[in-house]
């Protein structure tokens, strides 16, 4: 058998199933954005509508601003938690511990616990009830179905902090200390070690990382319909409403919507890809 | 300037006997000190000491008429040179050999000519322009030789510093005309 | 020492944050009623687990069905994912970038994006609301992790160990079983812990493809939650992280930090 063989058979599965559902999958909500599938005439009136109301634009920027300020406050959070656990303390094992069991909750149930805990009648709204901070529930301040999507990005904070530090921790561990100690030799502080030498050599990780997390916090759909406010709704959740309309004349604007965010998460891919693939060479991550 | 070290003491936490104990040793300014001993036997941790990576149990380090305990590293004036090259990887040659000066803030032009002449003395002109791994490991070695030797430190530590460098340029001018004191091992 | 102070004062904050969230969840699954502004219940009870455990809630079922799938889709990964990890990481071909780009697409392309496509096209084939099709659709955003952490674990592995098995007079089969699967064995686990979360906690694939019919856990929980009942909510959510905790724990010895980097070693 010759490599070339070898290689189809190894990759002939993974390319037919996983390869063939994705690729279907786009192309099909293409053609169906372009209402050619069935073939009726094809047209862009599906685009014209999404990209055309007020509603949708609404949509895309609430979403937009979930994915950014989630991920830059997780990255900010997950480096300074990455460096915490590096250094030594009591109690070390156990955050690090905790940081890899939050990595197995389920999102639905973060959502659910801080919707309980952060509501207006929440946990956090009773004890500032006893404090005698507020007298009716509607005194404390809204954080959840709010306009800013407090409580959304709450929750992707919680949930991709420890994702994002794991990573970070595992990159630490094959950098070593080596790097911030010469760099201390040739008259660095410890600020100036962790800026010109310990960041730069992070930050392809981080980066990537983010990249997922935003990705992430832009499509997902059952935490802002658990924690979002009814108008404007996170994208996803305008897209699914509009995909199962009764009114099917708004399917092909569903599948606009998805091949919108389709667009944004290639150019996502490829940016990742630039980050954590090598141009040559046989290693694959 | 002279390196003095009385009764220093250091146990790794963890492991059982004292890795140094009561070890003194005096180095003259301008002489060239060498640490012999089997492998593992605490060379490297003697010149961290000294660098200000670890701190001794016990003991004191003297250099000139001041004490560096309690110093950071980078307040030391003592440049070390690793075991292991440990190039920057994010940077090229020249930006590797430039990183001291650069930290003290010197004119970019003053560090390009700096570095230039540096990289000449270490055999490695033309060159700056590559990256770490472009570099073969004995060239690595005299990169990150040179990068300490441009800061013209108080006390040069080498660890190992031959390993890696060819005959050739072990008799080069680099290595054998340093107006610091060295410690070599 | 003042420094450790702080530390360990951070890492106190991050410990509470950390578990913060599943508080709540605990005191409502033991609650009969919390009303505002009570701290805690005043009454307690067992009737949101008994519930919950009964045949009535349909939990249980929803529990047994949850891990059906999230365990066939885990095993159906490696039996794709393997082989195609094995590929990536030993060889170097034209048009590498090319698949490990369209194999990694559904772990970063938004789940908005394909989940439409994908509902028309499983309508298509005719396994729209069938746990098969469910199935099939996880492979989707759990592969590129499967695929991941093998191409890395090929990436360093000696093909020489084989070749030396095989002139020690070993078949092909037997090569896999006695030398291949124990070298990649912790790999191995480490992607299928991966996979099995993330087929775990999939909320609206299963909802699309499931059309409905296929109950797993998250959507449950949801309606619970969504019909108010807070309590009931509560205790299917602890049930919901159980398995989670239990596999990360039994696995903690093999999982270490260096496992989740494989995962995406940028
Ligand atoms: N971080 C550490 N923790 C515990 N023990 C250590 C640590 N670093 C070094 N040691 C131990 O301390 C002893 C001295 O180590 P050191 O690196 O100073 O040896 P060395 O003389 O430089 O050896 P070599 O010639 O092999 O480089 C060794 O026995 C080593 O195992
Ligand atoms: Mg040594």
């Amino acid at each position: 058998m010759t490599d070339r063989t070898r290689i189809l058979l190894l990759l002939g599965p993974a390319l037919v199933l996983v390869g063939g559902m994705v690729l279907s999958a786009l192309g099909l909500a293409l053609l169906r954005s372009l209402h050619l599938f069935p073939v009726v005439a094809p047209d862009l009136s599906a685009y014209a509508t999404v990209l055309g109301s007020p509603g949708f634009l609404a949509s895309l920027a609430l979403s937009v601003w979930i994915a950014t300020v989630s991920t830059a406050l997780a990255a900010a959070l997950a480096l300074a938690l990455a460096l915490l656990l590096r250094r030594g303390f009591p109690g070390r094992g156990m955050v690090a511990v905790l940081v890899q069991l939050n990595l197995t909750v389920p999102h639905v149930v973060g959502a659910i616990g801080l919707l309980y805990l952060v509501s207006q009648s929440g946990a956090f709204a009773r004890l500032a009830h006893a404090a005698g901070l507020i007298a009716r529930p509607g005194e404390f301040p809204a954080l959840t179905h709010d306009p800013y999507a407090i409580g959304i990005i709450l929750t992707y904070i919680w949930k991709e902090v420890p994702f994002i530090t794991l990573i970070l921790l595992a990159k630490l561990q094959t950098l070593g200390e080596g790097h911030e100690q010469v760099a201390r030799s040739l008259g660095a502080t410890r600020w100036q070690a962790f800026r010109h030498v310990l960041l730069p050599q992070l930050a392809p990780a981080l980066a990537a990382a983010s990249a997922l997390v935003f990705a992430f916090a832009f499509g997902a759909y059952e935490i802002p319909l658990i924690l979002g406010a009814h108008a404007p709704e996170a994208l996803p959740v305008a897209a699914w409403r509009a995909f199962t309309d009764v009114d099917l004349t708004r399917r092909p604007q569903a599948f606009a919507i998805s091949v919108l965010v389709a667009g944004l998460g290639i150019a996502l891919l490829l940016l990742y890809a630039r980050l954590t693939l090598p141009q040559r060479g046989r290693h694959a991550g | 300037m002279r390196l003095e070290l009385q009764g220093l003491r250091l146990a790794y936490p963890g492991a059982g006997l004292a890795t140094i104990s009561d070890l003194d040793l005096v180095a003259e300014k301008g002489s060239l000190t060498a640490l012999l001993g089997p492998s593992g036997s605490g060379k490297t941790t003697v010149m961290k000491l000294i660098a200000g990576h670890l701190s001794p149990d016990a003991g004191d380090i003297r250099l000139g008429d001041r004490s560096l305990l309690g110093l950071p590293p980078e307040k030391r004036r003592v440049a070390m040179v690793f075991q292991d090259p440990l190039l920057f990887p994010h940077l090229t040659l020249a930006g590797n050999v430039g990183f001291g000066l650069r930290l003290r803030g010197l004119p970019p032009a003053r560090i390009a000519a700096d570095v230039e002449a540096m990289l000449a003395r270490v055999q490695l002109a033309g060159l700056g322009d590559r990256r770490p791994h472009q570099l073969s490991g004995g060239q690595q070695q005299r990169a990150a030789l040179a990068r300490a030797l441009v800061l013209r430190p108080d006390l040069l530590l080498l660890d190992e510093p031959s390993v890696g460098v060819d005959p050739l340029s072990r008799r080069s001018p680099a290595l054998t005309r340093a107006s610091a004191t060295r410690c070599a091992a | 020492m003042r420094a450790e102070t702080w530390r360990l004062l951070a890492g106190v904050l991050v410990a509470l944050a950390l578990v913060l969230p599943l508080v709540p969840l605990a005191i409502w699954s033991g609650a009969h009623g919390w009303r505002y502004p009570d701290l805690l219940p005043q009454q307690w009870s067992g009737k949101a687990w008994t519930l919950a455990l009964s045949d009535r809630g349909g939990v249980v079922e929803s529990l047994g069905l949850t891990l059906t799938i999230a365990i066939a889709t885990t095993a159906l990964a490696a039996l794709v994912g393997v082989p195609a990890g094995r590929a990536l990481g030993l060889y170097d071909f034209r048009g590498k970038r090319l698949i490990l780009l369209l194999l990694l697409a559904p772990a970063i392309l938004p789940g908005i994006a394909l989940v439409l496509g994908l509902h028309d096209l499983f309508l298509r084939l005719g396994l729209v609301g069938t746990t098969g099709g469910v199935i099939l659709a996880h492979l989707v955003p759990v592969l590129p992790y499967m695929t991941l952490v093998m191409a890395a674990v090929f990436a360093g592995f000696d093909t020489r160990i084989e070749a030396q098995a095989r002139s020690l007079g070993a078949g092909p089969l037997r090569t896999f079983a006695t030398v291949t699967l124990p070298v990649i064995l912790p790999g191995l686990l480490t992607g299928a812990l991966f996979a099995f979360l993330v087929s775990w906690s999939q909320y609206l694939l299963t909802l699309a493809i499931g059309g409905g019919r296929v109950q797993t856990l998250p959507l449950v929980l949801y309606s619970y939650a969504a019909a108010g009942r807070n309590d009931v909510a509560g205790a299917i959510a602890l049930i919901y992280i159980l398995p989670g905790l239990a596999i990360l724990l039994f696995t903690a010895s093999r999982v270490t930090g260096r496992g989740f980097g494989a995962v995406l070693r940028p």
